[in-house]
């Protein structure tokens, strides 16, 4: 193969792959709003705990 | 180039679904919230005993969270492979919350509100098992 093509395949690669890392890689924002259902969740979780406890 | 192509499409999908997910989670927690509250209303005003309420706790309040907190983690580290899993356990406790609890009320307020917020969540869960493949 061209080894000028295979340069530039390279490249091309090189680029596809950091868009794949960008892709797969969580937004601030969605992390902010998983975490907060978390913390929801969480006290919700303490309270009927203690309602199960029978507290 | 065939492989790195499925992995980039995969991956993007993966990246989507997660995206459009998190107001799911978002929507059952509230809901979650709402139960609890319909639950708290229905033990102050006569229409649960203590024990109705503290079994309501066991078996469907502190499951369905649990699985909450479950897809939410899913949803946060991307791993989606129990995901059906736990949107299956959500589907068990909304049901047993309808059939189980609310129908054995006598006709309220607090009993139409459990079982309509509890259906409205068992629509979110059933459109996101279908998102992740299942039937």
């Amino acid at each position: 193969m061209n080894p000028l093509l295979l340069q530039v395949l390279n490249l091309a690669v090189g680029e596809v792959i950091t868009i794949l890392i960008r892709r797969t890689d969580i937004s601030d924002e969605d992390r902010a709003r998983l975490l907060a259902v978390q913390e929801r969740l969480s006290t919700l979780k303490d309270k009927e705990q203690r309602i199960a406890d029978g507290n | 180039m065939k492989k790195l192509l499925l992995v980039i499409l995969l991956s993007s999908s993966c990246a989507t679904f997660r995206h459009s997910s998190i107001p799911v989670a978002e929507r059952i927690t509230t809901i979650l919230e709402e139960i609890s509250i319909a639950a708290d209303t229905a033990t102050n005003t006569g229409l649960f005993t203590r024990e109705q309420r503290q079994q309501f706790a066991k078996e469907v309040m502190l499951p369905a969270i649990t699985a909450t907190q479950g897809l939410a983690g899913c949803l946060l580290s991307n791993k989606c492979s129990q995901l059906p899993l736990y949107l299956t356990t959500i589907s068990q406790c909304l049901l047993k919350a309808v059939n189980q609890f609310a129908s054995a009320l006598p006709d309220s307020t607090v009993k139409r509100a459990i079982i309509e917020k509890s259906n409205v969540a068992l629509v979110y869960v059933n459109n996101l098992y279908v998102k992740v493949g299942g039937k």
